[in-house]
This record gives C-alpha cells, structure tokens and sequence, in this order.
C-alpha cells in the first residue's frame, strides 16, 4: 500500500520559532522540473527545493518589512510566459504575488478588509485567485490585470471569518467555510460571473474604466449540519466534498439526497448527505489543513501531538478506508498543514515550532530506521 | 416504518444496477444490526395481543430504534454505491486533466539565485536541520512596504431599514484572539449565558429530525390500525405468533428489552420477515389515498403522545400533531399547498378558481404598508393589518361609448335592459350626454372616498337609483325588479338588494341561504359548473375564468375594459360569461364581512385642525421620553380609548389603523405653504416627516419631488446627499460629504436591520468586546444594527464637537434615522456625529466611544 511506503527523510527548522501555518507544493511545473516548496510563516515567505537525495535546500527567503504580518496561506500558479509565481497572504489582508525568477514581489491586491485565511488558484485558469477573508467574505482576482472580479459574502454569506475555500476541478462550484460553523457552496459558472471575469481580461488600469465588480450575496447552498464548531479546512472530491472542524474527525458529505447532483441542488435544499467520516486523534484546535495528492487517493492531515494520518482513499468501500499515522520522535508540535509533491511521491508537513518534515516514499531496501 | 421501507427499495431499484448482489447483503444487514440494538417491531407487536394494554411510550421507542438503524444500513449502502461513483467519474476527469495539463503546461523551475550585490549588510535566514552538519543561510529579501486599509467586516448595503427576527441561540462561539480570551476567561460564559446556554451544533436529548418524525408516525399508525384489527379477530391470530410469542414473552422479562440481544435463528428470520413485509406492502397501497386525505389517516392522539413522551424537546403531543400535518404536506408533494392558495394563475393548467384564491398570494403577502411584496420592515403581521373588507365604492369605469363592430352595448338583450330602464327611469330623457357625464361626474367624486357607505350617502343612493341605465349597467335595471322575483336578483349585486329596504330579518335569512348555497356550490365543485354551464364555460381557460373574477371586482359592468385586460376575449364573450358567473360572485360577496363605513372628514372640521394640534402637541410634550414603536391598531367596533395599543403607546394613530379616520387621535397633519422647516410647522414639531395623504398644502403628496416645497420628507424620498467613503483622518473609515450642505440639511438616513432591544443586548455583548459598534436605539422597542447590514453614514465618526446629529422620526408609520446638518459643511469634509446623543438620548452602549480609539 501506498500509504505504508512512506518513510521520514528530512526535517527543517527556520529560524523565526513561530508556526509554519502553510505550505504548498509547486504542482504546475513542467514533468521533469524539480520539486519546488513555499511556506509561510510569521512574516517570511520560504522557498525550498526537496532535492532527489532527500534534503530541503532553501532557495529564498522573503520578508514583509512589517512586523505585525503573519502570514497565514500560499498558493503556486505561474504567468502563463513559464515562469512560476507564488501568491501569500496573511494577518493584514495583503494579498503578495512572489516572482522568484526575478526575487522579488512582484505585485500585491487590497480590498479585503481583514486578514486572509487561504489562497486558492482556479484548476483551469491560473490568472484567477480565490481568497478566503477574515472579512467574512471571498474575493476573486484577476492576477494578470489586478482586477478584483467578485465578492462572495453580505446578506447570506459567512457570519464570521472564512477559513477555507476550494473550487471544483470543473470550475463550477467554490465551497468555503468558516467560524460560523458552516459550509457554503457558490456558483462560479453563473453567465453575469463569467461575463466579469471575460470582462476583467480586457481591464487596463490606465486606459479602461473600472467596471463592477460581481457582489455574490447569495450562495447556491449553505449548510450548519455538518460540523458543529469551527469548520477551518475544506476540499472538493469530484462531487463530494471533504471538510473538517476542531472535532477530531474529517467529514464527507456531498448537499442533497445521496444521488442528487449539484445541477440539482438550489438554495432550497437544506438536506444533506454524510458519505463517511475519518476520525483522527488529537486534533481539536482550528487551523489544522489536511491535503490530498494529485490524484486523490491519499488525504493527510496532521494532529496537535504531530502525528500525521494518512488515509487511502482509493478504497471501494468509504466504510473501509484504512489509515496510517506518520510518527516522528522528535516531532510533537501542532501539524498545521500537509502538502503531496505532484507525483505523490514526497508528503510535507509543517508545525508551530517551525519545523518542516519531509516524508518519502521510498522503495529502497535500505529502509531508515526512524519510522515508526 | 412502511413508508420509509418502501422509499429504500425505490431507491435501490433506480440506482444500482447490480442489485441483486445489494440487496442480499442489505437485506442481512438489517436483521444483523435489528438484532443487535432493537427486536423487531412486529415481535413487540405480537407482544401486546398478550399482554394488555399496550405500552404506546415503548413501542415508540422501539419503532424509533428500528427506523433509525434501517435508515443508517440504507444510508451506508447508498453511501457505498454513491462512492464508487464518485470515485469513477472523478478519477475519470482528472485523468482528463493530468493528460491535458502534461501536453500544454511549459512552466520551467527558473529561480533567481544570484546573490545581490548588498547581500554582505542583509539580515540573513538561518535553517537548521539534523541530517546537516552545518545549517542553511540565505539572505532575507524584504519586499516593499504596502500600507493596508483600515478593518472592514463585510456588510450587506441596503437604503431601507431590514427587520430582522432574535436569535436565541448563539451562532457561534466568536474568536477575539487568544489574547482577549486569556484576559477575560468569563466573557464566553456570559455570552452563552445570555443565550440561556443554547448555542448551535450542542445536541440535547434523543434527536429526531424531520424524516424520522414522519416515518415513526407511519409506522406507528400502521401498528395501530394492526392493532385495531387485531383485537377484531384476535381468535384467528393465535395460531401464527404462537413461536413470537413465546420469545416475546422471555423478551419481556428483561428490563431493557430494547437493547437485548434476541438471538434469532435463520429460519426464524425468514418468519420474521415475511411478517414484517405484510404490512410494508399494505402501506405502500394506503400511501396513494393517504396523500389525498392525510389528515383522515392521522393515527390517534395516543400515538402523539406517546412520541411527545419520548421526545419532550420536540413539544406537546398536539405540537407534534401540527408539525407532522405540516411536515407531510410538505414531503408529498401532491399535498403541497395550503387549500386557500392556487397552485397556479397561469398557464395552460390553470384552475379555474375564485377570486379569493387568486388574490390569496396578493392578501397574504403584500404590504399595506410598503406597497411591495414581502417588504422586510413590517414582517409581524401586527404591523400590517389586513385589507380592510369595506367594500370599493366608485371607480366604476362606465363605457361611454361601443369598443367597436361587435361590442356587447349592441346585442339586443342588453338594448332591450337600457330601453327598460330609461322607461323606467323617471326624469325620462336620460339619455342625454350631458345627463351622464353629470352622473358620472358624481361617482367620480365619490371615489375620492375610499368606503363611503350605504347608510350615510343616502342622497347618493337616490341619485344612483334614479341613475339612467348608463351603458351595461344591467345590474341597475334589476334593482327595481328585484324585490321578489328571486331568480333574476341573484344576478343582481348585493349591494342594492342590501340598499332596498328589506327588514334585518330578511337580509340574514338571505345571508343564511347565500352562504349554504355556497358552500354546497364550492362542494359540487367544477362537476357542477360542467354539468350545468358547459357551453358557456368551454373556451374559457382556468387562467381567464380566474382573471375574469378578479377583474370584475375592479371594473364591475366594463366588459370592454376587462376584454381588453383578458386580451383572448371579446367584450361580447365577456358579457356572457358574466351573466352566467353573476350568482357565483353574488354569492362570493355576501360572504363578505361589511366593516362600517368611515365618513369623509368634515371639511368644517378641518378648520378647528390647529386647535386639535395643538392639544395634541401639548399632550405629547408632557409625556415622558419613552417613544414606543408604532403598530397599527385594529380594535373593530370600539373607538381609540385608554384601551388602544397607539393611545397606550403615546403614539398617534396612522392611516394604517383600522380605526376610523375621524379618530381623535389621529395626527392631523400640516397645512403650512412654507417648507415645513421650523417648528412652525406641526408635523416638524412632532418630529413626524410630513405624510403624503394629510398634508397636501406643502406638496408632500406631489408625485414630482421638484414640486415639493416642503423640506421635511427627505427621508421618504430618499433624498439623501452624495457620500463618499474613504479612511478616516481621525480612526478606520470615515465618510465625506461629497457636496455642500447647509445647516439642518438633511444628510442621509442610517439603515440597517431592525432588531429587538433584547437582540441589540445580546448582540453589544460581543460588539463591545469588539470595541465596534454601529447599534442605533430607535425607540424603545427596536434598535438599528448597521453592522451587517447598512448605508454608507454607518462610517461617520464619533466626535464631541460633531457637525451631524441624529434625529428618530415618524415617517408614514416607521420610525427612522435621519442624519442632518449641525452646520453648514463644506464639500469634502469627514461627516461625525455625537454617538451619545442618539434620538432617545439613551446612552446604550459604552463601548461606542472606543470605537475610535481602537480604529
């Protein structure tokens, strides 16, 4: 089994002591290229390179000049021209696009008016980033012409912050979730969306006026039933969608009757339909990300005592999805998040004590010793 | 338990293919888990033909059990099946998407690595790691510095107060920061204390949702109808429960017999089985009779309150009764609307219905007050009294002249009616143009008066009478014949056989007769209108025969105007039609309550308005600093004494009361030709905007706002100035004045949604803690939250030295904020106002004043 096969390479610890809230693996490299890293954390941006003899090499470090920044979220996309860049933001709601083939930040957006929790890049445009707000609101941007498209939130948006987002693979449906206990999913193929969106590519900040930008009051579907605390995590699964709260278990749920399809589901419905549940231990604090590879077969989420689970997914039946829980030693602060190289082959994670952890699966004979 | 048995194999039939494999392993699963928690309901029921009487408060619970494990097994399958599914078309697309994104993706790693040149004075980053002797180091690139904007949580704009309702049970716990949370360890137990501990997602009790509710009345009806049957031939039964029994009877010895594990053998299960189906099957058929008559099909109060005994949260056994009434309508879809509402006006599939049900959604969901459709401001039925049932007087359109070729004023019946009323007809020369239009004339003027009465406008009466039979007035000319010839006065309107002088007596007889009728027609139903009037009533869509009758309530004998309304339908075909529905709507509106008429005010009266003002005025001023929100008041019969809710509440009655509008305490509005600025002005003086319908000499009621001379409706028109947003020079946000604005100039109304003073309690707990408050008392029973929603005046400031204050007025029946002018302001200054001095000049929330400190 997969999930068997992954052995403890290497650890990190960057100098700054304070959590690691985010990192992310740069999947949109070319196959070939080597496994580039970002995380965030207090107010530096990290680049490492997991190089193929099992290290984590820095690359570069970036710094916000102000301290009070703590940066929460990153995302990779790139600039259409092959060149990759990195979007992060954090406590001050300052939205930064990294260029690390020419060092430096490049660009940077305001508008939200609080801090931004997650960073999410469309699956087929990687012009257009989604960001989850303290505000209590969703904003969508247009990298490339620096236009903020749409706000998701007001009269039936989040009732607190949103901690999480993730849009659908197809591009029709974001799902976000927040301290208000719940779990909102939005249509992202409305024609007036799309037409702002078509709208904002021809957008030129000197020559063009502005044009309005789209305020979604209203999500297509809202549910409070799934969790009952802070929902801090959230990722689509083909129709399903996995989310978490501080309640030591990840849920499974898709809106509807069991076969219902989204096409189906309007603001009206109010059922929902749990498909399974993953307990994990330990894992009761918000702000715990758990990711899934690629391909959707492994999810791993970490814990406060900083095991991490992993759990194969590529069961048949979801009553039977076994798990493993990746131990170190010497590992024991909160696991904030977790990240799969785009081949599956490296899982990271990252904890409050500012420690990185890099985990292989290796089908050398020569196994480490140090695994559990 | 039948119903929801039924649903599974449904279900399982449509969506599985491979179900044969699936149902042989569900099928074991239910007896696995049944064995487990529950015994099977029909053992329990076998049980009670033993034993007497039948413990209801069990069997419930059983039944419960059984439901709920049969919903988890059913769940767990769909689940299963709905996994595999998924996994298939996801793996499918993104197999799609991997193979596209490595066939057109050309991003290359490129990293810049160049050490700059003042690499020597940077800060530098160090990585430790244990499998490195030496630690990493790489030089800190701080990026430019980028000045954030002030915090802003998102808020909904709205241009109109929004009500909202309480929320009594907190939504969730708030995040302040670990640091406020350390500091002030009994804040959150006081805010859930304030929710009387009730905040979401903590379950109490056994839970039962929705679903589960109507399958365990279901089933439990099922067993009583079994039940019942039981007891009817109890003899026959004795041979087949024999083997039950015998098990039930050990069953029974244990305490808790619905956690014992029952050891059933297979062959007993096979037994069990088809037991359990006889019933499943005999539901499956009531089902379809039961969607049609649910209310007959309601098991008996015993089964309610065995279930209320079970689950106390859900309520008394009636409450449990309603709701699953409720519930059942709403899950069968067949059942769906409530019976006074049409499931649709339009439409090739219209009914054909009365206009009562037409106008259902119109009575139901309209605003008296707004004007609009489900208004958000006046959502308590108090705050909008329904229509009042006076009857419309007036506004009767009368065709003048023929629409055309074929209008119905040429058919020889309608001929022949006027000849026989101008013969009638005394003065004899009717006809005459002029004689018409001065009858017309003196409708017109009736229909200023919205109700004017039977009673009081007899000289009217007269003059109706005496009226000529104007074109299509049939009606008029069976008034006179009406007394006695039954038959043709059904055609008649009631109002005239109610204006003739039959005795008291009489007319409730007439009603009696009129409402059995009735209701024997609405029984018959449409059966009856096809047997008798199919000829008139084929062609006529349902859609056309229910505008018809709603029509005609409006343009009583204009079949030309309520033709051109139909479109489809000629006057002529109209004219028929509508001798035909005569008895229906005849009957229709005697059923209708005659509230008693109001009288026009007096004019004379109007001239003692100042003395009445002014007693009113002072009234007002020795009154204490309590303002009560205003509700209508509907006290029928009564007049506006100490026991009116508006003389209780101080406040003067509106137009929306249902008093009458010779009320003392009405608020007479002003007469002023000046602008209504100064406290001249008694509407200025009483803090009330000027009303539209009573003030008439400032031009508050022009339609065109540059014909208003008055200065005192800014609010109701919305005449607000241009605002714009931007950070404060003094905290956070702060809001400019776009234009000039002169003192006492109105600036903008402060919006947000209305709620409770108990709400804005609850809610400045947490806003205080915050140090951000946009609460606004508005009078004692409401207060103004801006926070989620608002306008842009929600950013003003406060300040001590402001150059805005804030005033509550009435306005047409609302209170509501106006911001104004302390000074004149220049175009581009920040706007603030003095939080303390709110209109009711209650300090409500200290917090307020921190606000700036902490922006």
């Amino acid at each position: 089994m997969y999930r068997d096969c992954l052995f403890f390479r290497c650890m990190a610890r960057e100098d700054h002591g304070q959590p690691i809230f985010g990192c992310q693996f740069n999947n949109r490299l070319k196959p070939g290229e080597p496994k580039i890293l970002a995380t965030v954390g207090s107010n530096r941006v990290t680049i490492y390179e997991c190089s193929s003899d099992g290290k984590l090499k820095v690359l570069q470090v970036f710094a916000d000049p102000d301290t009070e920044e703590t940066f929460y979220c990153c995302t990779w996309t790139e600039d259409g021209k092959g060149k990759s860049l990195l979007a992060a933001a954090g406590a001050r709601g300052i939205i930064r696009i990294f260029s690390p083939a020419e060092a430096a930040c490049v660009k940077h957006f305001l508008g939200h008016g609080n801090a931004v929790n997650d960073l999410i890049i469309h699956p087929s445009d990687h012009n257009l980033l989604l960001s989850a707000s303290k505000d209590h609101s969703l904003r969508l941007w247009n990298i490339l012409t620096e236009y903020c498209v749409a706000i998701f939130g007001g009269v039936e948006g989040h009732r607190d912050e949103v901690l999480a987002a993730d849009i659908k693979i197809t591009g029709s449906h974001i799902v976000s979730c927040g301290m208000d206990h719940s779990l909102k999913v939005w249509k992202l193929n409305k024609p007036e969306l799309q037409k702002t969106i078509n709208l904002s590519y021809t957008y030129n900040q000197r020559a063009t006026r502005p044009f309005p930008t789209v305020k979604e009051n209203f999500p297509e579907f809202s549910t409070r039933d799934i969790h009952r605390n802070y929902v801090d995590c959230t990722k689509w699964h083909g129709d399903f969608v996995f989310s978490k709260s501080c309640e030591h278990n990840i849920v499974c749920w898709k809106a509807g009757k069991t076969f219902q399809t989204w096409d189906e589901v309007n603001f009206s419905t109010t059922e929902t339909t749990i498909i399974l549940r993953l307990d994990i231990t330990d894992c009761d604090i918000w702000f715990m990300r758990f990711s899934m590879d690629i391909k959707q077969n492994v999810l791993a989420l970490g814990n406060v005592k900083g095991k991490c689970f992993v759990y194969d997914l590529s069961s048949t039946d979801p009553n039977q999805i076994s798990h493993n829980v990746l131990t170190n030693q010497k590992c024991n602060a909160a696991i904030r998040q977790t990240a799969f190289s785009r081949d599956g082959n490296t899982l990271v994670f990252v904890c409050d004590d500012a420690t990185i952890w890099r985990w292989d699966v290796t089908n050398n004979d020569t196994l480490p010793e140090d695994t559990s | 338990m039948g119903g929801s048995t039924g649903r599974s194999s449904r279900s399982s039939e449509t969506v599985s293919g491979n179900n044969a494999v699936a149902a042989a392993t569900r099928g074991s699963k239910i007896i696995s888990i049944t064995k487990a928690k529950a015994p099977p309901p029909v053992a329990v029921a076998a049980s009670s033909t033993l034993v007497q009487p039948i413990d209801w408060k069990r069997r419930v619970r059983s039944e419960y059990f059984s439901i709920l494990h049969q919903k988890r097994t059913r769940r767990q399958d769909e689940a299963k099946v709905a996994w595999k599914q998924n996994r298939i078309s996801m793996s499918d697309s993104l197999a799609e998407e991997m193979m596209k994104w490595d066939k057109t993706t050309n991003t290359i790693w490129m990293c810049c690595l160049e050490v700059p040149p003042h690499s020597a004075c940077m800060k530098r980053a160090t990585i430790t790691s244990w499998e490195m002797p030496s630690p990493q180091n790489c030089p800190i690139r701080v990026i430019n510095a980028v000045t954030g904007t002030p915090t802003m949580y998102t808020w909904a704009p709205i241009q109109q107060n929004f009500m909202v309702e309480d929320e009594t049970v907190l939504h969730n716990i708030p995040y302040m920061g670990d640091e406020v949370l350390d500091q002030d360890g009994t804040f959150i137990e006081e805010l859930i204390k304030n929710y009387d501990g009730k905040v979401h997602g903590e379950r109490d009790g056994d839970w039962i949702d929705d679903e589960v509710l109507v399958d365990l009345v279901k089933a439990m009806s099922t067993i009583e109808d079994e039940e019942k049957k039981k007891t009817k031939d109890r003899g026959r039964k004795n041979l087949f429960s024999n083997e039950v029994a015998r098990r039930v009877k050990k069953n029974e010895e244990s305490p808790e017999d619905q956690l014992q594990v029952i050891d059933v053998s297979d062959n007993e299960i096979h037994t069990i089985e088809e037991i359990r189906k006889e019933p499943e099957q005999g539901m499956i058929i009531t089902t379809g009779a039961e969607i049609r008559t649910p209310r007959n099909k309601l098991p008996s109060m015993t089964v309610f309150k065995a279930i209320s005994e079970n689950f106390p949260d859900k309520g008394s056994a009636t409450e449990i009764r309603e709701k699953f009434i409720e519930l059942y309508e709403k899950l069968e879809p067949s059942a769906g609307l409530p019976p006074e509402c049409t499931p649709n006006i339009d439409g090739p599939n219209a009914e054909s219905v009365p206009r009562e049900q037409t106008m259902h959604s119109f009575h139901t969901l309209f605003c008296r007050r707004c004007f609009k459709y489900d208004c958000f401001l006046h959502r308590l039925k108090a705050y909008h009294p329904g229509p009042k049932m006076n009857r419309r007087n007036g506004l009767e359109f009368q065709p003048n002249k023929v629409c055309g070729l074929d209008c119905f004023l040429h058919l020889d019946e309608v001929k022949l009616k006027q000849l026989a009323q101008l013969v009638i007809d005394k003065d004899g020369d009717a006809s005459n143009d002029a004689r018409i239009r001065k009858i017309r004339k003196q409708v017109s003027q009736d229909s200023g008066n919205e109700a004017s009465s039977e009673d009081s406008n007899d000289s009217t009466l007269v003059s109706r009478k005496s009226e000529p039979c104007s074109s299509g007035s049939g009606k008029k000319v069976k008034c006179h014949d009406s007394n006695g010839h039954n038959e043709k006065s059904s055609k008649n309107e009631r109002r005239d056989s109610k204006d003739s002088t039959e005795s008291i007596k009489s007319k409730d007889l007439t009603m009696d007769f009129l409402i059995n009728s009735n209701s024997n027609s609405m029984m018959m139903g449409p059966s009856f209108m096809k047997e008798f009037q199919m000829d008139i009533y084929q062609g006529w869509s349902g859609a056309e025969q229910s505008l018809f009758r709603a029509l005609h309530k409006v343009f009583l004998t204009n079949y030309c105007a309520i033709s051109q309304m139909l479109m489809s339908k000629t006057c002529q075909e109209v004219y028929f039609f509508a001798q035909k529905e005569a008895a229906d709507i005849l009957l229709e509106e005697s059923l209708k309550e005659f509230t008693p008429p109001r009288k026009k005010p007096n004019k004379k009266k109007n001239r003692l308005w100042s003395l009445h003002c002014r007693k009113i005025q002072l009234k007002r001023d020795g009154a204490s600093n309590h303002v009560y929100n205003f509700t209508p008041c509907d006290h029928p019969g009564l007049p506006c004494d100490q026991n009116c809710n508006c003389i209780q509440a101080q406040n003067f009655c509106e137009k929306f009361c249902l008093c009458s509008s010779d009320c003392q305490n009405r608020f007479p509005g002003c007469r002023c030709k000046a602008q209504c600025n100064t406290k001249q002005c008694p509407c200025y003086l009483a803090v009330r905007e000027c009303d539209p319908d009573l003030c008439e000499m400032c031009g508050a009621h022009e339609y065109d706002i540059s014909k208003i001379n008055c200065k005192n409706v800014c609010v109701q028109r919305g005449l607000y100035k241009h605002l714009l947003m931007a950070p404060s020079d003094v905290a956070g946000w702060g809001i400019f004045l776009k234009e000039y604005a002169q003192k006492n100039e109105f600036i903008s109304e402060y919006c947000g949604e209305v709620i409770t003073q108990d709400e804005a309690d609850r809610r400045g707990k947490v806003y205080d803690k915050y140090m951000c408050s946009f609460l606004f008392n508005l009078n004692n029973d409401f207060v103004v939250d801006a926070t989620r929603k608002g306008n842009k005046i929600r950013f003003a400031n406060h300040s001590v030295s402001p150059n805005c204050y804030a005033k509550v007025m009435m306005v047409n029946g609302d209170h509501r904020i106006g911001i104004f002018a302390k000074r004149a302001i220049q175009p581009g200054e920040e706007l603030f106002f003095d939080y303390r001095y709110g209109p009711t000049e209650q300090l409500k929330f200290v917090g307020i004043e921190r606000e700036t400190d902490l922006l």
